[in-house]
């Protein structure tokens, strides 16, 4: 198991590596130039010699390559660049807003999973029935449902008409319409995942086998089909926090939560690179931090799994 | 095999709902709490973008500059005439060549943290901005500048070359003086003169500011001699429109930039207050690829400018909340003259459209083919919208792109810089408090590289910067009548941007002043 993880670790780092070089190319071929963004519409009257000194102050003047190099170089030395627009670091500007992601994500996953697995619980064990078809409508409803209106219906009832909740507060106050929003769709998805896995391994020997040595369908349910159905659901959460904590934009917006995402979008309509640089970074770490700790979560709920 | 115990599940099943029972009991217990409007010594900004920075010298938005404007002073200031009068300078003169400046800085105007903002502090703004390790965007908006030198109280600016818009860009948003003390080694900390001290920044959440008590005003039109009346000043960011209206209406903000449909119920509401900047600076226009045929005959740049109907624009676009307008330079700026601008200019006409456009041999069996580019703003898209209708009348084939900012100025720079292929029509704004903006506009290289290479015309501009008073004015109006009659400018609307603001009908006291600048001073709440 260790020489797994230090396998994972290290392709896990040139995975980073290659997102990083491989966007830091990119981003120079979509189009719009960050120097002429800064000027703007109060530019004033910079001359051709002081817009190229402004690129040479920026490293811009440099070719793309060297420009990529010389960040990845920063990166490996805890370095991740200033931001062209704001002066400000880029590692503490986006470490800044990531717990308020991490709060949004995994209040999100909670409501989701909360809502979303016994629901696909219930549906499984309901199979067929009037119960699942209505559960499952739900789940259709919920992941039809676009979150921004979502957002904006729940933020004008709760915030606006009962006066319950605070419009565009930073406390955990403000946490719960948004965590609801995200949480409704994922819920749905999660438990069309639990009940499509429940319902596999219902029709699967080893459960056959113990409502036939007489055990009550509950210890049948609990001990014997929940812990396997739950790898198709892990998978599921881990892909979805993933997603999340690359900040849910549209949902940010709304609830005017200072999250990555909100900043990342920032970035990218300012081609701020050295700041998409880092968020992507960031948010790579994060898909390959939550793939590896997907794939050991597997190991433990399967006894099978065993990785040399 | 499948060893699930008692134990592991009621674990995993107990786990599972002390986060649910968390998450419903923080519910519960907002309920019971309530909401916390705001207190009465704090005002509350909302607005739907962060500030990109508070260095003065570096950043060029009206968004930023938004915030600047309370924290620090400007060397001069403007009243609604666009009449100079003393700010951190209680006065000035310039000599006969027109390339002296001397300015004389009060006496005991204080920084935030206590440092004097004294000549010495005036010209380390000065300096700081010529600088090429900071590389500002404003090194060229003062002048042709030889040297600037400290002689006791007196700031002596040196000019290449006469520049008279000075005094009205040193009257303005746009030439900031920050406190020296601001700047430490790398570190950048905002401290200023202004009314408001620096407290903190949550980046894309909110900037606190506090009101400095040792200020003292001298801006012309504040009525507030002293400190602004309430203490705190928090701008917030809240970037969905439905939401900043539910905080205002909720009373989580007191000001809040509302979007265009929504500033049209308030200002029908007596409970609300809508203000709109009547002293914005801005203009929006139209311009075209004059390079690229057929503009490079004015009757096809011409054509344009009869096609449009600009009140449609400001009337619908805008839902009558800017204003048509037919001047380069912005209404109330010194050289704006809209009855003069509408004699040079087109109006709405389209049967004159159609007319130049066929002797162009363009008809209705053969449109002209453009495109049409916008920049993403609120009212822009719209204006477009309506703009493409109106040349489809007159037999111009508008193909409407609507972009973001970034990736409109490169197309408009790499439109401007061609000679053949697809011609474009563009629609962008530029705000200042004086019209000398239109050489950064259309001097060379100009901006988004539509300078206008006429010998003539390029003379013109550097001629406007070396007369004062009304030969200036003069000059200006040929300027203008030049953009005008050669239909390289069809101005549009003004303001345009950022321009908008709403609070209770129980606030008192608030105004905006050049460029859309809010001020606080003399607010209140009944």
């Amino acid at each position: 198991m260790t020489n797994y993880i230090i396998r994972r670790l290290v392709i896990a780092f040139i995975t980073l590596m290659l997102s990083v070089i491989g966007v830091g190319l990119l981003i120079h071929i979509v189009p719009g130039d960050p120097v002429m963004v800064m000027l703007g519409k109060n530019g004033g009257s910079a001359t051709p010699e002081q817009i190229e000194n402004m690129r040479r102050v920026l490293g811009l003047d440099k070719p793309v390559w060297l420009q990529t190099l010389n960040y990845v170089k920063g990166v490996l030395s805890g370095d991740m660049g200033q931001s062209m627009f704001t002066d400000q670091p880029v590692g503490k500007t986006l470490f800044n807003v990531l717990p308020a992601t991490l709060a949004l994500a995994f209040s999100a996953m909670v409501v989701a999973v909360g809502v979303g697995l016994p629901l696909g619980f219930f549906a499984a064990y309901k199979h067929n029935t009037w119960v699942d078809n209505i559960l499952m409508l739900v789940a259709v409803l919920g992941v039809s449902i676009p979150q921004f209106w979502l957002g904006l219906i729940l933020l004008l009832f709760f915030s606006l008409t009962l006066g319950w909740l605070p419009v565009a507060g930073d406390d955990y106050r403000s946490l719960i319409l948004p965590a609801i929003t995200l949480g409704v769709t994922f819920s749905a998805i999660v438990a069309r995942m639990t009940r499509s896995a429940m319902i596999e391994v219902f029709s699967e020997d080893f459960i056959r086998t113990a409502r036939a040595k007489g055990l009550t369908e509950t210890i049948v349910l609990r001990r014997h089909a929940l812990k396997p159905s739950l790898i198709a659901v892990i998978t599921i959460v881990g892909v979805v926090f993933g997603y999340l904590m690359g900040g849910a934009v549209v949902v940010e917006n709304v609830f005017s939560w200072n999250g990555i995402g909100r900043l990342a979008l920032e970035a990218v309509l300012r081609r701020d690179y050295p700041m998409i640089q880092g968020f992507i970074l960031i948010f790579a770490s994060v898909i390959v931090i939550v793939s590896i700790v997907m794939d050991l979560t597997y190991a433990w709920l399967d006894p099978r799994i065993t990785y040399d | 095999m499948w060893d699930v115990t008692n134990q592991r599940f009621a674990r995993t099943i107990a786990q599972t709902g002390i986060a649910v029972g968390i998450a419903v009991g923080i519910a519960v217990g907002t309920v019971w709490s309530g909401v916390v409007m705001a207190a009465g010594d704090t005002i509350t900004y909302a607005r739907p973008q962060d500030s990109e920075g508070l260095d003065a010298h570096k950043v060029t938005t009206t968004i930023s500059f938004q915030v600047m404007q309370q924290i620090y002073s400007t060397l001069l200031t403007l009243d609604d005439k666009g009449k100079v009068h003393p700010g951190v300078a209680e006065s000035y003169s310039v000599s006969d060549d027109g390339l002296t400046y001397r300015f004389t800085i009060r006496d005991g105007v204080m920084c935030h943290d206590g440092t004097k903002m004294d000549a010495a502090a005036v010209k380390w703004n000065l300096d700081r901005v010529q600088s090429p390790d900071i590389a500002s965007p404003f090194a060229s908006s003062y002048g042709n500048v030889a040297g600037t030198t400290v002689e006791g109280r007196d700031v002596v600016y040196q000019l290449n070359e006469p520049f008279s818009p000075l005094p009205n860009i040193f009257g303005g948003v746009l030439a900031i003086m920050m406190c020296p003390s601001s700047v430490q080694g790398d570190d950048f900390t905002p401290v200023g003169s202004g009314p408001y001290k620096f407290v903190s920044w949550e980046r894309n959440n909110k900037i606190v500011l506090e009101a400095f008590d040792e200020y003292v005003n001298v801006h012309p039109l504040v009525k507030n001699p002293g400190a602004p009346y309430v203490k705190n000043l928090i701008i917030k960011v809240i970037p969905e429109g439905v939401a900043r209206m539910a905080a205002l209406k909720t009373g989580e903000v007191d000001f809040a930039e509302p979007s265009l449909p929504d500033a049209a119920d308030l200002d029908a509401d007596p409970n609300y207050k809508v203000y709109t900047a009547p002293l914005s600076g801005q203009q929006g226009y139209t311009g075209v690829t004059y390079r690229i045929p057929p503009f490079d005959d004015v009757r096809a740049r011409r054509a344009v400018g009869y096609a449009i109907d600009r009140n449609a624009c400001a009337d619908y676009g805008f839902q009558g909340l800017s204003k048509a307008t037919h001047c380069p330079i912005a209404p109330g700026l010194p050289g704006e003259d809209q009855e003069l601008c509408k004699q040079w200019g087109t109006s709405y006409d389209p049967d004159k459209a159609r007319s130049l456009l066929a002797e162009l041999g363009y008809g209705p069996d053969n449109p002209l083919k453009v495109a049409f580019e916008t920049a993403q703003l609120q009212g822009w898209d719209e204006c477009a919208t309506i703009m493409q209708q109106q040349f489809k009348e007159s037999y111009i084939d508008a193909d409407l792109r609507i972009n973001e900012w970034a990736a409109w100025t490169e197309a408009a720079v790499e439109a401007n810089s061609r000679t053949s292929g697809l011609p474009m029509i563009w629609n962008v704004g530029m705000s200042g408090t004086d019209g000398d903006y239109l050489v950064f506009l259309w001097g060379m290289p100009g901006a988004q590289g539509a300078g206008i290479d006429v010998p003539e015309f390029q003379q013109m501009l550097v001629d406007q910067r070396a007369l004062t008073g009304e030969a200036r004015i003069a000059k200006l109006h040929e300027v203008q009548k030049f953009l005008l009659e050669g239909g390289y400018e069809i101005p549009l609307f003004s303001p345009g941007w950022f321009w908008l603001s709403a609070s209770k009908a129980n606030v008192e006291g608030f105004f905006q002043v050049q460029v859309a600048m809010p001020v606080f001073n003399d607010v209140t709440f009944n």
